[in-house]
């Protein structure tokens, strides 16, 4: 991995590290030059400065010569003379000759110098010229050189050569002065247009350096600018919360917007982790979360083969609210590891807020739950009797058709609403108390729920209309479920129909019996039934079904109106059971068109005009005046009206009317023809003429 | 490379070795199947397996010990716990004893040679 | 099954007892809530909106003709002719519409109102068996809201 990261790291700033070596190529290129060029210039001040002293000695060498011929002349001392001739000879001889081959010669601070030999075309010449005076002007002074004997007419010769030549030689020299002095300025000009263009192509080098570099830093800022607002705009609108976690448990720098409302915490970058996990969740959810982070911080478990281990995992956690106080919330903290070079650097920390997934989980477990429940409860509705639950039935929509119409006459009415609430939870209360006594718990429970609703009202302190909003609602899911558990009824029936299309009169007998003790005991009463419904199974399947529900009607208009309670009954010296006869008779032999007869007589108190005639009164349905018209017969026949005997008594007895309407409709659809006889406190009969 | 299957339920253990041979990991050489602790400590010295299944709830020294016993033995065992657990701290603890990765039971055979796979990686 | 509770019933209602409350001196109360078995309560004027989408149905806003000329009155208008009563009812029915919007969002789509006077067939129990009816008393004067809708499956 390393080589790899290197060689791109040189591949991206290669043309910067060429261009930085180009510069310096370019510099130590014009140092080089610099020094050799310097070298060269100080060669040629040596050889200007040493030509200089060329055309001095040629002067000193004449003065020398003169003023040693004056001294031999005048018989003074020579040495000095001679010596000096000696010098500026040996000196400007040798100069001469190193100005021709280059060589080394005696400096003007006596320490030898190097003298390059003269290169110019122009020097040549003059130094040719200048050798041409100087070999014979050489040859002349040679006697002179210290230590040889010498004729003053040598001496005069030398004088005589050293007069004619010296300004010759002297011009010369000047000359080759000038000319040096010309290379070398050449010389300097040249090296000042190499160091210039050095110095430009430098700059210009250096110039390019900057403007990629900075081009090149501009473009890299952009991108991480680019990338830095990319990344903060990925964490501004991601939905789930997200950040980064070390080994030592720290929030990373980064991390989305939502973070801190999902976790209903702010973050502290570089704060610890765990101090706000531990004030979350469970202790010991705590502990294997801790366990599990470090585990994937470890290099030994693998990360997609753990996921399912993750201790946070739905985890239900106390968010607090940003105003105080605490929201439950369910949240996933995913983690995943950060691999950089082979190394777990970090955790990705992903928040994500699952409360509704896990609500409507619930909430589906919950649905499956009730259906199971509701199925249960519809399949304990098959163990009531069903005379029994048609009953409840009736009873308890009638007594929910009362509360509605309760509710919408309170509405038109100044009524008083405490009063009235007061009045439904009794009803509801005893409808409770009637679905518990036939095990009805889908209806005990509906009524339960209604009652606690109406609690709350009827504790209130004060109630307006707006109360009232909550109670159509709980009313409209007892009629839902009381539909449902007809339907279903109707359903099995029609099964039943198909599967036993013989009735059997046993049955409906044991039904009758059943229905009349349940209704007893309800009523404190005691009953006996004994019945002869044989011939039933003779009918018609729909004569059969009317006449069933005719016979649970009077039935339990029998025990309920007709049988007196146990004390009353002993009062009246009766037996303490009530009883009632059921019976099933073929009319045959009448001959006035009738097949059949159903008799059903009860030795309660009777059916009494002037009992029913108060009861009505009470209803104010009818002024006196009114019932006052009416024949007994005709009072009589109230009883078949809707809703008659539900104003006998406004307590949970109300409702108990409820069907004898059912019988006067199902008396027309058979054409039937109905006696009544009766005597008070001896006993009431109903007999049911009917042909099929 | 060589497989150990450890479980207590004869099912689970010819599943796991069917699966082993019948699937992409037909390379897996399967050295052992144990029902406990102690028969996957014996087989491991007799066979030195580099992959083994571990079952968590066994008689006879349960998963985590045998998992501790195990990297004892060959630190660079390659453990996947298959466990119908359903107490992560426990499955937690397998890990923290040196064991890779964890499967849920019950599997199905793709989930199953996927964890396999993605451990020997 | 109901598939309606008491706060999406109050969005309703509450929507109009805010209407009359802010643009009158009088605020409208609820008198009552029931269910409506039989006849569906219609007074002289009707503003109904439809609903579709999570709930289907219809909600809607009757009252009286006497009722709708006190609100146009007390909003100081003075033109009290059929059609500007139809518009009252029907801003009610609109604001009983915007309520809903904001309530339930987009999972519900809602008419733009329809306004009617006097007993009309379009009216019926629409899918309850038993519609929601919530009285309304408003100055002296009666209003009902109806809410008729149930949760399409």
């Amino acid at each position: 991995m390393n080589p790899v990261k290197t060689s791109s790291y040189l591949g991206k700033y290669r043309e910067i590290v060429l261009a930085v070596a180009f510069f310096l190529v370019f510099d130590l290129a014009v140092l080089g030059l610099n020094f050799y060029i310097s070298f060269q210039i100080a060669a040629d001040a040596v050889s200007i400065n040493l030509a200089g002293r060329q055309r001095m000695l040629s002067q000193r060498m004449t003065k020398a010569l003169l003023g040693l011929q004056q001294a031999s002349s005048k018989g003074l001392m020579i040495d000095a003379g001679l010596k000096e001739v000696d010098t500026t000879f040996g000196l400007f001889d040798a100069t001469l000759r190193s100005f021709e081959l280059g060589g080394q010669v005696t400096g003007g601070d006596g320490k030898p110098v190097m003298l390059e030999r003269v290169t110019t075309t122009a020097g040549h010449e003059l130094i040719r010229q200048a050798k041409a005076l100087w070999e014979p002007f050489k040859g002349l002074l040679l006697p002179l050189h210290s230590g040889v004997e010498y004729t003053p007419q040598q001496l005069d010769a030398a004088v005589q050569y050293a007069v004619a030549n010296n300004l010759t030689l002297l011009k010369l020299m000047n000359n080759l002065t000038t000319d040096l002095e010309q290379t070398a300025a050449l010389k300097a000009d040249r090296l000042r247009l190499v160091q210039t263009t050095g110095i430009v192509l430098a700059l210009l080098n250096f110039m390019f350096i900057l403007f990629k570099f900075i081009r090149r830093l501009r473009a890299t800022d952009r991108k991480a600018e680019m990338a830095q607002k990319e990344t903060t705009e990925i964490l501004d609108t991601v939905k789930e919360g997200l950040f980064l976690l070390d080994a030592e448990f720290r929030f990373g720098s980064q991390y989305s917007a939502s973070l801190t409302s999902i976790l209903g915490n702010p973050i502290i970058p570089g704060s610890d982790f765990r101090a706000m996990l531990q004030a979350m969740v469970a202790p010991t959810v705590y502990t294997a979360t801790i366990d599990y982070i470090n585990l994937l911080f470890g290099d030994r478990v693998r990360e997609n083969l753990v996921q399912e281990l993750n201790p946070l995992t739905a985890v239900e956690v106390q968010v607090p609210r940003p105003h105080g106080g605490v929201v439950q919330r369910f949240l996933t903290l995913q983690f995943n590891r950060v691999v950089i070079d082979g190394r777990i650097s970090h955790l990705l920390v992903t928040v994500f807020d699952v409360t509704k997934q896990v609500e409507l989980e619930a909430a589906l477990v919950d649905a499956k739950k009730k259906v199971k429940a509701e199925v249960n409860i519809l399949l304990g509705l098959l163990d009531v009797e069903p005379a029994t639950l048609n009953y409840f039935l009736n009873k308890t929509e009638q007594g929910l058709l009362e509360i509605n119409e309760q509710l919408r006459s309170v509405g038109n009415t100044r009524h008083d609403y405490r009063q009235m609430v007061a009045a439904i939870f009794r009803q509801i209360h005893a409808l409770k108390g009637d679905a518990a006594a036939l095990g009805l718990t889908m209806f005990e429970e509906l009524a339960q729920q209604f009652e606690a609703t109406l609690a709350v009202l009827r504790d209130k302190q004060e109630l307006s209309g707006d109360d009232l909003i909550s109670l159509p609602l709980p009313l409209d899911e007892f009629f839902d479920r009381i539909g449902m558990v007809r339907d279903l009824i109707s359903r099995l029936a029609s099964y039943h129909d198909v599967l036993a299309p013989e009735d059997n009169p046993a049955a409906l007998s044991e039904d009758l019996k059943k229905l009349a003790l349940r209704i007893a005991r309800d009523h404190g009463k005691e009953v006996e039934v004994s019945s002869n419904l044989q011939l039933i199974k003779q009918l018609p399947s729909p004569t059969r079904e009317k006449l069933k529900t005719i016979a649970v009607q009077l039935m339990r208009n029998a025990v309920v109106h007709g049988i007196e309670p146990v004390t009353e009954r002993i009062e009246l010296a009766k037996p303490a059971a009530g009883h009632i006869s059921v019976a099933l008779k073929s009319a045959n032999e009448d001959g006035d068109g009738y097949d059949y007869e159903f008799v059903l007589r009860d030795d309660g108190r009777g059916l009494i005009p002037r009992r029913i005639r108060a009861a009505l009164v009470q209803t104010a349905r009818y002024s006196q005046t009114h019932l006052d018209e009416l024949s007994d017969v005709q009072v009589i026949m109230k009883i078949f009206e809707p809703g008659f005997s539900t104003f006998t008594k406004a307590n949970r007895d109300a409702g108990h009317g409820v069907g004898m309407d059912v019988v006067k409709e199902k008396l027309q659809q058979l054409g039937a023809h109905l006696q009544i006889v009766t005597r008070e406190d001896d006993y009431t009969q109903f007999s049911i003429r009917f042909a099929v | 490379m060589r497989l150990l299957v450890v479980d207590d339920s004869n099912i689970i253990r010819s599943r796991i070795a069917r699966i082993a041979l019948y699937s992409e990991l037909s390379h897996l050489k399967i050295v052992g199947l144990a029902r406990n602790g102690r028969e996957a400590i014996d087989i491991c010295w007799r066979h030195s397996p580099d992959l083994v299944t571990m079952d968590l709830t066994m008689p006879h020294m349960d998963g985590i010990d045998c998992i501790e016993r195990l990297i004892d033995l060959d630190a660079t065992l390659n453990i996947l716990v298959i466990s119908a657990l359903n107490d992560k701290a426990t499955a937690i603890e397998a890990l923290k004893r040196g064991a890779r990765g964890f499967l849920h039971k019950p599997f199905t055979d793709e989930q199953l040679v996927e964890a396999l796979l993605e451990i020997m990686r | 099954m109901a598939g309606i509770n008491e706060t999406e019933l109050k969005v309703f209602i509450d929507s109009v007892t805010h209407y009359f409350s802010h643009l009158t001196q009088e605020s409208a109360e609820v008198r009552s809530a029931y269910l409506n078995n039989a006849s569906i309560p219609q007074l002289d004027y009707t503003g109904l909106i439809s609903i579709t989408g999570q709930y289907r149905g219809c909600v809607y806003f009757t009252t009286t003709e006497r009722c709708l000329r006190k609100l146009l009155r007390s909003m100081r208008e003075s033109d009290l002719r059929e059609e500007n009563l139809l518009d009252a009812v029907g801003e009610i029915a609109n604001t009983i519409a915007g309520n809903a919007r904001r309530h339930f969002g987009n999972t519900l789509l809602i008419s733009v109102p329809q306004t009617m006077r006097g007993a009309v067939d379009k009216i019926g129990v629409v899918v309850r068996a038993r519609p929601y009816s919530i009285m309304l008393s408003w100055a002296g004067h009666d209003a009902v809201v109806i809410v008729d809708i149930e949760l399409d499956s």
